[in-house]
């Protein structure tokens, strides 16, 4: 079994850890009737004694209000809390339920005992209202010394209970504190015990029957209008109710009874001077007041009736009526036809809310029925402090979830970078190291200077100018016997770039220079080389010469390209030293007298900075 | 309220959300650091996988050019006026003076017309002849083949008479720029 220590003597780190004791080790966050009353539970188990040998064991299910007899129980479990387990047993059976009970209220109806105690007076009209009841109730559960009138009593050994008198008279007393010893409790946290074993929830009340019994007479009394007193024999006392013409509670007694006798001692005589400070009787109310016996105890009932009626005959004449519930219909089925059972049979009230009954009507039983009737005198709430409340099981399950939801995000997260660290770490990149790259960098860098160097070598290498080719040059535009004859002829190669030293800091320096070609040929020529000289002297012509000087020399700088810009210029004149008559011996000692006419013609070829031919700048290796 | 609703609320909800939070937020940084750290490895690797590339190409392309690169830079190691001279000597003795016969064979310390464009080094020589048009044609073709660096600058071929025997020759003057190249550490 749990060992509860209360929350306020623990730490707070204690507390929290008793939660989840509770929390994991009780049925109590899952089940929702650990915090309910045990009249709201489907499965209720009445007792009822007055104090006699008799206790009265009912079960009733609220599922089909249907009442049978309970377990046998004898008053000495009462006080002992003995045979506990072994009647709880009981309840599994469909002996008392038609099935296996999952919770259990527990409601200690006890008649033997009916003490009314003054409520402290607080000024008149303090006290007025519904909700001005509604605070004094629960001051007399909280504080009952700073409201009881008698403030030299023991609240260890009792509790009290507000009961209002909505019809009390002005100048009288609007309520009494009804008390109930605490002998029985041990019994019922016996029962509260075993619960907790069988993770069951086991709800109990302790209530005042004759309270219970009050309530419940417009179910067994449905014409009872009001203007009356309402006595209840049991077997140690007996209950007074006074009730207004208009049905309201206007104040009640509690009469002990002496010497084993079942009606208190000057019977008659209390009656009628109730009835009279009631305003039931006497002065203006003139007539004889009625007097309503209720009981299921046929003896009590006949003992009363018996000493009314001398009272009756000898000094004050009193209307009396007999309701034996023993004769009653609605009570033909509740063990022991007992009318403290009959309230909490919620179809039964329903019946008689829109039914005839006038009392219904009051708001002495309205409220009755909405719980003043039921008050638990067993402070459950002290006992229910103990146990966290279904919103701090809420609140544990909430940071179980939070927690859960935590842990699987940082397991999922973990997961996640475990598999990213694994994916790493088999991924070719994790086993590279930085040597490796820097050796790949170097060779990337040497290859690459070396590739440089290559093509730079190889540009640098190209044949671009060449002297065989260039005096092939002549020998092509002029072959032998053509009729020309050559004086001087110069070629010169010159760079299409300014120096760079002209060009330094104003624009980035060129890869490639372009570059110049010319040919200046002077001579002499004859008529018939003259076509020859003018076919030259064209763009087309120049263009065929120089790819028929590609061709025969394979020297692709003479190649003609769009690129390539080639221009000629040629300048023609008469040879003053030419002489048609002269012999031959003239001519071989002179040749030039054979010439008619003088020419110059100066080729250039331009090849740009983009062309293959073009010088690279730079040098190819080295410093 | 109940006497457990604020230490559930502490030690149930506060501390181990704050604490789980706290490791959450841990793990969440370390998470994205290794993330960091992995997309980083991952491109330098990348990069590292595309240089080996780059390197294999560049090397299946520099591969065959390689032996004409060495010999080309061989050549470019040489001293032109060297060769240009032992070339000359091996190749006139072949003529009669007639024929061909080198007069001037200088080697100007300027950088000429196409050294004053280009940074690499380069060795100037200029030869003046007398003679043929064939032989020097032919002279210049062995030259030249055996010394593919040179390059022509200028050629001026002139016709002049004998002055004894007025009989007519070619004067031939040629300069060539050859060009120039020392590996680092070789100078």
């Amino acid at each position: 079994m749990l060992n509860i220590v209360h929350p306020g003597e623990l730490k707070p780190a204690d507390i929290y850890r008793q939660a989840r004791t509770v929390a994991s080790k009780t049925s109590r966050s899952g089940d929702a009737d650990w915090y309910r009353a045990p009249e709201e539970l489907t499965c209720q188990w009445h007792i009822w004694f007055d104090g006699g040998r008799e206790v009265v064991s009912a079960t009733f299910s609220r599922e089909n209000c249907r009442w049978r007899p309970g377990p046998e129980l004898q008053l000495a479990n009462l006080t002992t809390g003995e045979r506990v387990k072994e009647i709880l047993g009981e309840f599994f059976s469909t002996k008392h339920f038609d099935t296996k009970p999952k919770s259990l209220g527990v409601i200690l109806h006890v008649a033997d005992e009916f003490g009314l105690s003054e409520i402290v007076d607080i000024g008149d009209g303090a006290l007025e209202g519904g909700d001005d009841f509604g605070v004094l109730r629960y001051n007399l559960m909280d504080e009952p010394l700073e409201v009881l009138a008698d403030r030299d009593v023991s609240i260890e050994s009792t509790s009290w209970r507000l009961l209002p008198f909505w019809g009390a008279l002005p100048g009288q007393s609007r309520s009494v504190a009804v008390a109930m010893s605490r002998t029985r409790e041990t019994f019922l946290k016996t029962l509260m015990n075993c619960g907790e074993e069988m993770r069951m929830p086991i709800r109990v009340a302790v209530t005042s029957a004759p309270v219970e019994a009050f309530a419940g007479l417009p179910l067994a009394h449905p014409e009872l209008a009001g203007g009356c007193l309402v006595v209840m024999p049991y077997s140690k006392q007996t209950a007074v109710f006074a009730l207004s013409p208009e049905g309201e509670l206007r104040v009640a007694r509690s009469l002990g009874h002496r010497g084993g006798s079942l009606t208190p001692a000057g019977f008659g005589d209390i009656l009628w001077n109730m009835a009279v400070g009631a305003e039931l009787a006497g002065g203006e109310h003139a007539g004889k007041p009625k007097v309503l016996l209720v009981s299921a105890n046929a003896k009590a009932l006949e003992t009363a009736a018996e000493e009314l009626e001398m009272f009756s005959m000898s000094r004050q004449a009193l209307e009396c009526e007999i309701l034996d519930l023993t004769t009653l219909p609605a009570l033909a089925e509740v063990p022991g036809h007992l009318l403290e059972f009959l309230s909490y049979d919620a179809a039964a009230l329903e019946k008689v809310r829109s039914g005839v009954a006038q009392l219904a009507a009051t708001d002495t039983f309205s409220a009755f029925w909405q719980g003043w009737a039921h008050q638990n005198y067993m402070d459950i709430a002290r006992l229910d402090m103990l146990y966290p409340t279904r919103n701090d099981f809420k609140l544990l399950r909430l940071a179980r979830w939070l927690l859960t939801l935590l842990v699987l995000a940082l397991l999922g997260t973990g997961g996640y970078g475990t598999w990213s660290l694994l994916a790493a770490m088999n991924h070719p990149s994790w086993h590279l190291t930085q040597e490796d790259v820097q050796q790949a960098k170097a060779s990337n860098t040497k290859l690459l200077n070396e590739q440089k160097q290559i093509q730079r070598t190889e540009k640098l290498m190209l044949p671009r100018s060449r002297g065989w080719v260039t005096m092939e040059f002549l020998l092509q535009l002029f072959p032998e016997d053509s009729g020309v004859r050559v004086d001087s002829y110069n070629y010169v190669l010159d760079t299409a770039r300014p120096a760079p030293s002209a060009a330094r800091g104003k624009a980035p320096e060129p890869e490639f220079s372009g570059l110049i070609r010319s040919w200046q040929i002077k001579g002499l020529v004859k008529p018939k080389a003259m076509e020859l000289l003018s076919g030259i002297n064209s763009q087309r012509g120049v263009s065929a010469f120089f790819e028929q000087l590609a061709t025969a020399t394979g020297d692709d700088s003479y190649r003609p390209d769009p690129d390539r810009q080639i221009t000629v210029s040629l300048t023609q004149g008469r040879n003053s030293r030419y002489d048609p008559q002269a012999s031959i011996g003239d001519l071989a000692r002179d040749p030039v007298m054979a010439y008619p006419f003088n020419f110059e013609i100066t080729i250039s070829q331009t090849l740009t900075d983009k062309d293959v031919l073009a010088l690279p700048v730079a040098k190819p290796y080295g410093t | 309220m109940s006497a457990y609703t604020q230490p559930i609320i502490r030690f149930g909800l506060v501390t181990p959300a704050a604490f789980n939070l706290l490791i959450l937020v841990g793990v969440l940084s370390a998470v994205n650091k290794l993330e960091q750290v992995r997309l980083q490895k991952e491109e330098i690797y990348r990069d590292h996988t595309m240089r080996q590339n780059a390197n294999r190409k560049l090397e299946s392309d520099n591969a065959p050019k390689r032996p004409v690169f060495e010999g080309q830079k061989k050549l470019l190691a040489t001293d032109p006026g060297q060769v240009f001279t032992r070339l000359l000597d091996s190749i006139l003795p072949k003529y009669k003076e007639i024929e061909l016969q080198r007069g001037s064979l200088i080697f100007p310390l300027d950088r000429g017309r196409l050294g004053k464009a280009v940074k690499a080094d380069l060795a100037r020589v200029k030869t003046s002849f007398s003679g043929g048009y064939g032989p020097m044609q032919e002279t210049l073709y062995q030259v030249e083949s055996m010394l593919p660096q040179a390059v022509l600058e200028d050629l001026k071929i002139t016709r002049k008479a004998h002055l004894l025997t007025q009989r007519e020759h070619l004067v031939i003057e040629v300069t060539h720029t050859c060009w120039k190249a020392v590996e680092e550490g070789r100078k």
